[in-house]
């Protein structure tokens, strides 16, 4: 029901299910929030969004006060002020204050806020909580000394995720963000997708960085060859390091930045994209032809690889053997210069926290970054991205179909791979299959290649996969294929993309920027099946010659002893 | 379950209960009954074992048709436990023993009491329990009856004295409506807290359309210094259960919960029996009464958390969550339990409930002040000499309560404040004794009704150290949840714990009150809105003890120890017995000499004081 | 799971089956699941935190948040006997604290710490509502009034096993 009422002695109409934060916003007024992640996490904790309402004793939370007819609201008297600013300077009263060795340091959401408002870190002082950096998980890295207990990692985890690695334990001052009996994050649920790390308005999440190892990497001057390899959604996100627009399509300057970084080669990952659609697809056609093992999960997505081992480890064996395009790329990368005699260190550019631990399970690919990580490299080296030339990727692992780069979008696996299973057996071409894009976490789609009929489910988001999972458990569902991503909206979302200010954009709408992004770039290519990458069939025969034992060996895990969990 | 059973259950124990109550005509066939208090308190002071071997006495002399044993709900004067009641003479024997049982039977056997064993006021023993000052003024609606029913035959003696006619009442005659609105006019409050108005909460609750709805009965009574509602639970379960079906059928809800806190293990049980007998008997259960109406309850036990006992809390706290509070509004009247509408009464609120749909709002609204109408048990303890249980209409002056019942302060101290309504609340001064006890007026003074616990403080107390007190509860029991609250407090009890150690500034003062009203007005929940009162009350009244404790380095009171000093004067004889109760050496000298204390070393324990033989130890 | 790690006896593990079984699928009933184990091992064995889990359906690191957030659940096994001193006002202006030092001084250990025999163990509570008998304490649930100073010596010497 539309309503008017007073804002800043402005006359304004809103809808009466709006909070006062929403229409504050929509106005453009500006109500600082720390604790509040819309629809995720709203318990009015923080108390920095506070307002007056006439007529109201006390000034209340504007993030979950809906508005009403005739209301009269100020977002802005000293008293307001005041109430903010003490709430702030409490805050800091028990946190960490070595901002400059900090992580977030300049990109704080806190310390933002504690600088406009002239916050005193000598106001309130008193006993503080002590630092304990956990840095056991091979993604993330936590320091409660610095945490603010917003408590948006806590509700990610658990409402997006449904890993529940992190909650809120014991009470009053002694509050804390913990695991299951305060232990290592290794030993924890968390299967290092970090989603949490996006929404932390500090720095007690942070990640395991890369950057000196890098660096250190690319100073050395010896004979080594240094390739860089890049996933799909990574070139829709560097661009907003730089201030670009969110999901601006920015390959070209990306591969001429990770060249004037000084990596000799820049490969796509795009293209072991398509090796993993050509082999999972085999994969998939032989699964169906015996019937056995099915449904066949993707196995691509780390951190769903490792939620499967720890969550629902009888469903391991269901994996696909086909390896991660990353790592089948990498795989690739190393076999073609060693046949050549030279030596290679591989980096890979991910949009991921969870790779971090895929390579190091794997020992093929040397780093892997993230695309904040590369940011920050770029800007090391104090090369002005934005006026970058376009460059293309190097051969002989830079080409790639739109398939292959559908792989950073949810669906995208399971759309890659419908259209070469059409091809391969239809010998028919179906480009655009739109009714495995988008969905609220779980889509179910029924269709056929050629005479065979196959059930498919795509999720995204780990908290929707037990829906799908428990169902095929109980035989309620019997599906063919199931794609998992953990990231809500698939990788284009992971953990390791270019920070938001969720103030400002919703997550559906960062997901939704980056995946138009990614799809309009596909719809513009010439090649969208993954059988149509010359490149790739090039490899098969003049690297691989064909050999099926090199080719398993070298594309699949042995599988299903090849765990992603390191124990 | 019919009208025709339950009047049946009636006719069988009403000769008893009129027995105990002295009416003329009752019938029984024995002569006495002894009732032994089987409250938590007196069963602390193993009134258990009095019973015991009352009923092997009488068992011994033959005398089982003349004298019945039974147990008794909490009589109130817990200070002078086991409490023995003795029927149809109504007199009262305090700190009874096991000892005492021969002399008791005996004495009784032939009509007669003991003297000794009864109270004493004035020197004089008081024969009959109701000329007692400690009962004088006191009028029974939460506690009602429970003096006169065994907890042996509880429901029994719950009936007899017209249980349960209430609901039958309510279920055949009433509409919703009908019972809301004299709930309404009876003016009756919540005796848990905020005192809001119990009709009218039921009301919201009842138009809100929803398959399912609750009522929750909050025993999760935390106050430090109160305990009516574990009594009223140990002694008259069935009111609260009756009170409970009442709201069901007014609200339209089929479900209830009582939430009780873990720490009162004898209530629990009484309560799980209760429960079962009620159930066994059909007046708990599907269509009770024949009617439509159907109501199930159960209990949920609390795991000790303070803040559980604010509402939204305990419903997280039910449903298996952390007890961590929520934002209001949405009120539990819209989305409580489960998400469905949900009252939440207190316990005293609901023993209330079943006497005004019998006696009517008029009644009920008769007694008390114009805001502020029927009953309140407090809970009188501290530096009084008759510690417990009272309940008395509001509008009693805190005069009449700490003189007339309370017996005035012990060992001829003076009075220095009362504190009232608990961590919420805050302390009244002597200047405001004569202030007839309302919600108004306290909240005026700075206090609170809160659950109605009444701890008296003599000279001897420091206020800041009482304040330091409430701070460090609200610190250990704050949730944790919201800014204000987790660091506030935590900020407010180390300024308070600088201010009695002597180290802060009149600038901390400033900064306290700040923080202070900060909290107050910025907290999530109940709990973090009220813990800055103790200090602001204490601030309000007693400023000048701040003062001098930051200015002087001094406390009036000699509690603060940082600020203690213990000196030897002239007086001293060089006995060295001082010295050799030191615990950490700190004092020397030579025999026959006057011995020095080493400021340096010396911890305050105030051994040597109170080994001095000869008051040479000054503390200041 | 493996066998060499025990939760408990036969029959404490026996009765903890029962209850797991008893509410199995239940989340709401978390805490009434961990008030019964704790009835029965006299503590939260961590062992017990992963079954429970499995069986109502909680998150374990849920269940740790509860734990942790109720005074009433222990991850550390019980003493023989439990003193629990009440600090509640009543207590504390009539000089519990006084009681208190003197048990801790006595026993040699402080709030929290069990001693070294496993026989005791110091707690403290918020008001055990037996204010009229103020100060007060419990010792293995068994209420002890007024207490003093001088009263401590004789009750805890009289625990002679």
């Amino acid at each position: 029901m539309e309503i008017r009422l007073t804002i800043d002695g402005k006359s304004v109409k809103a809808d009466d299910q709006m909070t006062i934060l929403q229409v504050a916003r929509a106005k453009g007024i500006d109500i600082p929030t720390l604790c509040y992640l819309k629809g995720v996490n709203e318990p009015a904790s923080c108390r920095v969004c506070v307002v007056e309402v006439e007529g109201m004793r006390n000034l209340v939370t504007a993030c979950t006060t809906k508005v009403k007819d005739g209301m009269v609201i100020r977002t802005n008297t000293m008293r307001v002020v005041r109430a903010r600013k003490t709430a702030l300077e409490l805050l800091l009263s028990n946190h960490n204050k070595n901002c400059l060795d900090c992580p977030k340091n300049l990109k704080c959401d806190f310390q933002r806020l504690v600088e406009k408002f002239d916050c005193k870190s000598s106001k309130y002082e008193g006993e503080t909580t002590k630092s304990v950096i956990d840095d056991s998980n091979h993604s993330i890295v936590r320091d409660v000394s610095k945490c603010i207990l917003c408590g948006k990692c806590v509700s990610v985890c658990a409402k997006r995720q449904g890993c529940y690695a992190i909650e809120k334990i014991n009470r009053g001052f002694e509050t804390k963000v913990g695991t299951n009996f305060d232990k290592p994050m290794q030993e924890s649920m968390c299967v290092g997708c970090g989603q949490c790390v996006l929404v932390c308005p500090t720095g007690a999440l942070s990640l395991h960085s890369n950057v000196d190892d890098v660096m250190k990497l690319l100073s050395r001057n010896d004979d080594v060859i240094k390739v860089a390899q890049v996933a799909p959604s990574v070139r829709v996100s560097i661009g907003e390091e730089f201030g670009g627009k969110i999901g601006e399509f920015k390959e070209g300057q990306m591969v001429s930045a990770l060249k004037e970084l000084g990596f000799d080669y820049v490969f796509d990952v795009n293209m072991g994209a398509d090796f993993t659609v050509v082999e999972e697809a085999q994969e998939l056609i032989e699964k169906l032809q015996s019937g056995k093992g099915l449904p066949l999960f993707t196995s691509c997505c780390p951190a769903w690889f490792n939620y499967c081992e720890k969550a629902y480890p009888e469903f391991v064996g269901n994996m696909s053997s086909s390896k991660s395009p990353n790592e089948m790329l990498g795989s690739l990368v190393k076999y073609y210069f060693e046949q050549q005699g030279k030596k290679v260190e591989i980096v890979s550019v991910m949009p991921c926290t969870a790779k971090k631990r895929e390579i190091i399970a794997h020992g093929t690919i040397d780093y892997s970054i993230t695309t904040r990580e590369l940011g920050k490299l770029i800007k090391l080296k104090n090369i002005d991205f934005n006026k970058l030339p376009e460059s293309e990727f190097d051969d002989p692992f830079g080409e790639y179909t739109g398939a292959g780069l559908i792989f950073g979008v949810t669906g995208g696996v399971t759309e890659a791979a419908l259209r070469y299973a059409v091809y391969k057996l239809t010998g028919k071409t179906r480009d655009i299959i739109e009714e495995v894009r988008y969905s609220d976490g779980v889509k179910e789609v029924t269709t056929s290649i050629g005479d065979t009929k196959i059930n498919l489910a795509i999720v995204h988001g780990l908290a929707n996969a037990p829906k799908v999972l428990d169902a095929i458990k109980s035989g309620e569902k019997n599906y063919q294929f199931v794609e998992i991503m953990a990231c809500p909206g698939g990788c284009v979302n992971g953990g390791g993309q270019s920070f938001v200010d969720y103030n400002k954009t919703d997550v559906e709408e960062v997901i939704k920027r980056r995946s138009a992004s990614i799809y309009k770039a596909d719809w513009d290519m010439k090649f969208k099946q993954s059988g149509e990458n010359k490149g790739v069939a090039k490899i098969y025969k003049d690297l691989l010659k064909g050999d099926h034992k090199l080719i398993h060996e070298l594309l699949h895990y042995t599988h299903p002893n090849d765990s992603m969990y390191l124990k | 379950m019919d009208y025709k059973e339950l009047e049946k259950i009636k006719k069988k124990y009403i000769g008893e209960v009129n027995f105990r109550k002295n009416i003329a005509g009752a019938n029984v066939e024995y002569k006495y009954d002894i009732m032994v208090c089987g409250g938590t308190g007196c069963r602390s002071c193993k009134s258990k074992v009095v019973q015991e071997k009352l009923e092997e006495t009488i068992k011994a002399k033959g005398l089982e048709k003349d004298i019945k044993v039974h147990g008794v709900g909490c009589f109130g004067l817990c200070v002078n436990g086991p409490i023995v009641l003795i029927y149809p003479q109504d007199a009262l024997y305090e700190k009874v023993s096991a000892d005492d049982c021969e002399e008791i039977i005996t004495e009784l056997a032939q009509g007669k009491l003991v003297e000794r064993l009864l109270h004493h006021e004035d020197g004089q023993s008081v024969e009959k329990r109701d000329d007692l000052k400690f009962c004088k003024k006191q009028r029974y609606i939460a506690r009602n009856n429970s003096a006169f029913m065994s907890l042996e035959n509880i429901l029994g003696d719950y009936i007899a004295l017209d249980g349960y006619s209430a609901l039958y009442k309510v279920l055949t005659t009433m509409s919703q409506e009908d019972v809301i609105k004299c709930i309404t006019d009876s003016g009756l409050r919540g005796r848990g807290g905020a005192g809001f108005l119990t009709g009218q909460k039921w009301e919201f609750t009842r138009i809100v359309d929803a398959p399912q709805k609750y009522v929750i009965c909050n025993a999760d009574e935390g106050d430090p210094g109160a305990f009516m509602d574990r009594s009223i639970i140990e002694g008259n379960p069935h009111a609260i259960i009756e009170a409970m079906a009442i709201c069901g059928y007014a609200i339209g809800a089929s479900r209830g919960v009582v939430y009780i806190r873990a720490e009162y293990p004898l209530a629990g049980e009484r309560l799980t029996n209760a429960i079962a007998e009620a159930e066994k008997l059909g007046i708990l259960g599907d269509n009770i009464f024949g009617t439509k109406f159907s109501f199930h309850l159960s209990i949920k036990y609390g795991a000790g958390a303070f803040v559980c006992g604010e509402e939204t809390a305990l419903m997280r706290s039910i449903e298996g969550n952390r007890g961590e509070p929520t934002l209001k509004p949405p009120y539990p009247a819209t989305k409580g339990l489960y998400g469905c509408p949900t009252v939440i009464n207190n316990v005293e609120t609901l023993a209330n409930v079943a006497q005004i749909i019998n006696n009517g709002a008029e009644w009920f609204s008769a007694i008390g002040t114009e805001n502020s109408k029927g009953t309140k048990v407090f809970a009188l303890t501290g530096k009084i000499n008759n510690s417990g249980l009272i309940e008395l209409p509001m509008g009693t002056t805190i005069r009449e309560i700490i003189y007339d019942i309370g017996g005035g302060i012990p060992n001829g101290k003076k009075f220095k404040a009362v504190q009232m309504g608990g961590p919420s609340g805050g302390c009244i001064p002597a200047e405001h004794l004569d202030t007839p006890i309302d919600y108004k007026n306290l909240n005026d003074l700075g206090s609170m009704m809160g659950s109605g616990g009444m701890i008296v403080v003599d000279e001897d107390t420091c206020m800041v150290d009482l304040a330091k007190f409430f701070l460090q509860f609200t610190r250990d029991e704050s949730c944790g949840k919201c800014t204000p609250c987790r660091i506030g407090n935590k900020r407010i009890l180390e300024i308070l714990t600088k201010i009695t150690e002597g180290k802060a500034t009149m600038e901390d003062l400033d900064k306290l009150e700040e923080l202070c009203e900060y909290v107050k007005s910025n907290s999530l929940c109940g709990l973090g809105q009220t813990s800055p009162n103790p200090v602001l009350s204490t601030l309000r009244y007693f400023r000048d003890e701040y003062v001098e404790h930051i200015v002087e380095h001094k406390c009036r009171a000699g509690v603060c120890k940082k600020l203690t000093k213990y000196t030897i004067t002239d007086k001293c004889m060089g006995c060295s017995a001082c010295s050799r109760q030191c615990p950490v050496g700190a004092i020397t000298g030579e025999i026959k000499q006057k011995f020095n204390i080493n400021q340096d070393k010396c911890i305050k324990c105030g051994k040597c004081f109170a080994t001095c033989r000869f008051g040479a130890i000054t503390k200041e | 799971m493996c066998n060499c790690v025990r939760l408990g006896t036969d029959e404490q593990v026996k009765k903890f089956e029962a209850v797991l079984e008893e509410y199995k699928g239940s989340p709401d009933n978390v805490m009434v699941v961990l008030q019964k184990t704790q009835g029965i091992f006299g503590y939260i064995p961590e062992l017990s935190v992963k079954q429970i889990s499995e069986s109502i359906h909680v998150p374990e690191s849920k269940i740790y948040g509860i734990i942790t957030f109720y005074s009433q659940f222990t991850l550390t096994p019980k003493a023989k006997y439990n003193i629990d001193i009440c600090l509640g006002t009543a207590c504390f202006v009539l000089g519990a604290n006084d009681v208190l030092e003197k048990i801790k001084t006595k026993l040699g250990v402080d709030v929290g710490e069990m001693t070294s025999d496993g026989k005791w163990i110091i707690t403290s509570c918020r008001c055990l509502g037996c204010c009229g008998l103020a100060p007060a304490m419990t010792i293995n649930g068994e209420v002890y009034g007024k207490m003093t100073v001088e009263k401590v010596d004789e009750i805890l010497d009289s625990f002679t096993d």
